[in-house]
C-alpha cells in the first residue's frame, strides 16, 4: 500500500537570474515499510524530491500525499506539527545542537509532544540503546566522533517514534567504517521497527542497502533494481 | 506552541562569550541610564511638589511677574495680614505669617578664589511656622551675623560637605557669616538655601522692604480670604499665588530639562536596540542551519522567535540586574545642582521599574529583525548553509 505518492510534481527555485527545474513533473509512490533510496548526481533534485517528502518544501504544481494527508496546500504550522509527528530526518551533516549533550539534541523533538520529564527520559533512553550509545549521552557533540554524532542523529530522528525515516547523503561525511555503521543502523530500524525509509545518495555502496532504488536524473525518476 | 527549553537559550549564551557580554552590559547601560533619568525627573518633580502646599500661599507684588526674588512688599506686610484677614493659621497663638527676603547672590567660602552663585533666603523665627518641612538637624537657630544651611548647600555650591560644618564661615554681600544650624526639608528646593535673620538682612542689602509673605491659612478655601485682602488693599500691588500653583509653575519652568533628559535617554536606548537588534540578527545567522534543523525536527516559526525571545530576555535582564545595582550604587542619595537650588536623585520604586521595562522593552523589540528572519527562513536552503 502507497504510504508516499507524488503526483505530477514540478519544483522549480531561481538560482541568480536563472530558473532552474529540479523537478518536472516526476510521479513516484513509495509503499509502506520500503527502503527506498534515490540514486543520482550531484545537483539532480535528490535532496529537493526529499525535502518536499519530507513537507519542509512545497511544490509549485502537483500532488503530494503522505499517509493520506495532502501537504502540497498544507499551512505552515501544519506542516511543522505533521513533520513532528510523521518524518524523522537524519541530514549529511548530524545538525546536532552544540550546546547540547546527546541526551539533550535527542530529547529536543519530544518537547513538542508535551510529555512528561519521565516519559521523555524513558524514550531518550531507548533511542540511545537503539543506536549503541547509551554510554555517550552526556557528551557534547565536540566529544563524540563523526560516526557518532549521526548516530546522535538518528536517535533524534527516530526518538518520537516516527513511520518515515528521510535521510539525506546520511554517510556523506564519514569514514567507510562508520558508513557502514550509520547503513546497518538504517537498515535494521527499517526491518525491526518497520520504518519506511526514503535515502537519498549518490554513493552505491550505499544503495545496496535499500529494498527499491530509483535514480533520478536532469528531472526524471528511473527504477534501478530491486533489493539485494 | 510548543517551545524550546529554557536551558537551550541559556546554554546559547555561552556560544558567543564576547557578544554576550557586550550586549549584557548594554543592557546594563541602558537600565542604568533609564534609572538615572527617572531618577532625576522624579527628583525634580518631588522637589517642587513637596515644597507646594494647598494650605499656604504666598502674597508676592503684582509687578514681579510671579518671580520672587524680583518682587517688593512692604516691610509689615506680615502684620498686615495678621489684624486684617481671617482663616490664617495659629501656632500657640502667633499667627503662621512669614515675611521674607529671597535673594540670588555670590556665596564665598574663606579662601574662595571665585563667587559660587547661591541662594538667600532672610527670615525670621515664624518661618519655621510656615516652612513646617524645615527642621533643623543640627546646631540652632540664626541671630545677626549668623546663617544655617540646608543639607544640599555643599552640594550646590560644589564643596565638601566639611567646608560647611557648624563654626565655619560663609561670605555674601560682603559680610562674613558664621554657620550655626544645619536644617533639612527633604523634596524641597529649600535644602539648597542658607537662610540668615531678616531684619540684619535688610540692613545689609539696604532694604526696607521684603521680597514676600509665606501664609499658612487653616484651610485651602481660606487663601479667598486673602485674595480679598489683596483686592481691598489696591496700594499694596499685591498678588496672591497658592504655593500648590506657584511650584507648579517653577517645575513647568524646568519641564525643557526633563524633556531634553528623556530624550537623550531616548536616544541613547534607541542606539542600544539597533546594537541590540544586530547582535541578535548576527546570532540567527550564525546559527542559521541550526535553526533550519529545529524547523525540520517540526519547531514553528513561532516557536524560534520565542526561543530567541528568551535569550534576549535571559541576557537583558542579567543586564539590567547589574545596571540597577549600579545606579542604586553610584545615585542613591547623590543630588545635582540645579539653578540656584539643588536636588538628592530619586531611585524609587518607579525609578526602578523604568530601568527594567526599558531594558526589557529593548530586548523585545530589538529581536524582531532576528524574528521577521527566522519566520521567514527558507528550511530547505538554510539546511545546506554552512
Amino acid at each position: 500500500m502507497a504510504l508516499i505518492e507524488l503526483l505530477e510534481v514540478t519544483k522549480t527555485y531561481r538560482k541568480g537570474e536563472h530558473v532552474v527545474t529540479p523537478l518536472a513533473n516526476v510521479s513516484l509512490s513509495v509503499d509502506a515499510g520500503e527502503f527506498f533510496v534515490l540514486l543520482g548526481p550531484s545537483g539532480s533534485g535528490k535532496t529537493t524530491l526529499l525535502n518536499l517528502v519530507a513537507a519542509i518544501d512545497r511544490p509549485d504544481r502537483g500532488s503530494i500525499r503522505v499517509g493520506g494527508v495532502e501537504l502540497g496546500t498544507a499551512s505552515s504550522s501544519k506542516l511543522s506539527d505533521w513533520r513532528a509527528e510523521h518524518v524523522g530526518y537524519v541530514f549529511q551533516q548530524a545538525n546536532l545542537v552544540p550546546v547540547l549533550t546527546a541526551y539533550e539534541n535527542v530529547e529536543l523533538p519530544l518537547f513538542l509532544f508535551g510529555l512528561s520529564a519521565a516519559e521523555r527520559h524513558k524514550r531518550v533512553a531507548i533511542a540511545l540503546e537503539a543506536v549503541g550509545l547509551a554510554d555517550r549521552a552526556t557528551h557534547l557533540p565536540k566529544q563524540l566522533s563523526g560516526g557518532q554524532e549521526q548516530r546522535v542523529a538518528i536517535a533524534r530522528a527516530i526518538v518520537a517514534d516516527p513511520e518515515i525515516l528521510v535521510a539525506d547523503e546520511p554517510t556523506g561525511n564519514l569514514d567507510h567504517e562508520s558508513a557502514e555503521s550509520v547503513l546497518d543502523l538504517l537498515s535494521h530500524l527499517h526491518r525491526e521497527r518497520k520504518k519506511t525509509v526514503v535515502m537519498v545518495t549518490h554513493d552505491p555502496r550505499a544503495a545496496r542497502y535499500g529494498t527499491r532504488r530509483m535514480v533520478l536524473d536532469k528531472g526524471e525518476l528511473k527504477e534501478e533494481g530491486t533489493a539485494r | 506552541m510548543r517551545l524550546l527549553p529554557l536551558d537551550y537559550a541559556v546554554r546559547n549564551l555561552g556560544r558567543r562569550p564576547t557578544r554576550t557580554l557586550l550586549a549584557a552590559a548594554s543592557s546594563a547601560l541602558v537600565a542604568a541610564l533609564l534609572v538615572a533619568t527617572a531618577a532625576f525627573v522624579r527628583g525634580l518633580d518631588r522637589t517642587f511638589q513637596g515644597a507646594a502646599r494647598g494650605d499656604t500661599a504666598i502674597l508676592l507684588s503684582s509687578v514681579a511677574e510671579r518671580d520672587v526674588v524680583r518682587s517688593t512688599v512692604v516691610a509689615g506686610l506680615g502684620e498686615l495680614v495678621a489684624a486684617s484677614v481671617r482663616g490664617v493659621a495659629t501656632i500657640e497663638g502667633v499667627p503662621a505669617i512669614s515675611d521674607e527676603i529671597h535673594m540670588g547672590t555670590n556665596l564665598a567660602l574663606p579662601g574662595d578664589k571665585r563667587a559660587r552663585p547661591g541662594f538667600v533666603r532672610g527670615v525670621t523665627e515664624r518661618a519655621f511656622l510656615v516652612h513646617d518641612a524645615v527642621t533643623l538637624i543640627e546646631g540652632r537657630t540664626p541671630r545677626t551675623g549668623e546663617v544655617i544651611v540646608g543639607r544640599l548647600v555643599a552640594e550646590q555650591l560644589g564643596v565638601e560637605p566639611v567646608a560647611l560644618e557648624l563654626g565655619k564661615e560663609l561670605s555674601f554681600e560682603g559680610a562674613a557669616f558664621t554657620i550655626v544650624g544645619r536644617f533639612a526639608a527633604p523634596g524641597t528646593t529649600i535644602e539648597g538655601e542658607v537662610w540668615t535673620p531678616l531684619a540684619p538682612l535688610r540692613g545689609l542689602t539696604r532694604r526696607d522692604d521684603s521680597s514676600a509673605t509665606f501664609v499658612k491659612v487653616t484651610e485651602p478655601a481660606a487663601i479667598a480670604e486673602l485674595e480679598l485682602f489683596a483686592k481691598r488693599r489696591l496700594d499694596l500691588e499685591l498678588v496672591v499665588i497658592p504655593t500648590a500653583i506657584y511650584y507648579k509653575e517653577l517645575a513647568d519652568y524646568f519641564a525643557p530639562i526633563r524633556n531634553l533628559s528623556w530624550a537623550l535617554a531616548g536616544l541613547i536606548a534607541l542606539a542600544a536596540l539597533f546594537g541590540g537588534a544586530n547582535t541578535l540578527n548576527a546570532t540567527v545567522q550564525d546559527r542559521v542551519r541550526e535553526l533550519a534543523t529545529l524547523r525540520a525536527v517540526g519547531y514553528g516559526g513561532w516557536a524560534l522567535v520565542g526561543s530567541l525571545a528568551q535569550e534576549a530576555l535571559v541576557l537583558a535582564s542579567a543586564g539590567a540586574l547589574v545596571g540597577l545595582l549600579a545606579a542604586r550604587l553610584f545615585l542613591a542619595g547623590s543630588s545635582v545642582r540645579i539653578a540656584m537650588s539643588a536636588f538628592e536623585l530619586t531611585v524609587d520604586a518607579p525609578a526602578v521599574l523604568a530601568g527594567i521595562a526599558g531594558a526589557l522593552i529593548l530586548a523585545l523589540f530589538g529581536t524582531a529583525p532576528a524574528a521577521w528572519r527566522v519566520l521567514k527562513l527558507p528550511v530547505a536552503a538554510a539546511l545546506k548553509e554552512n
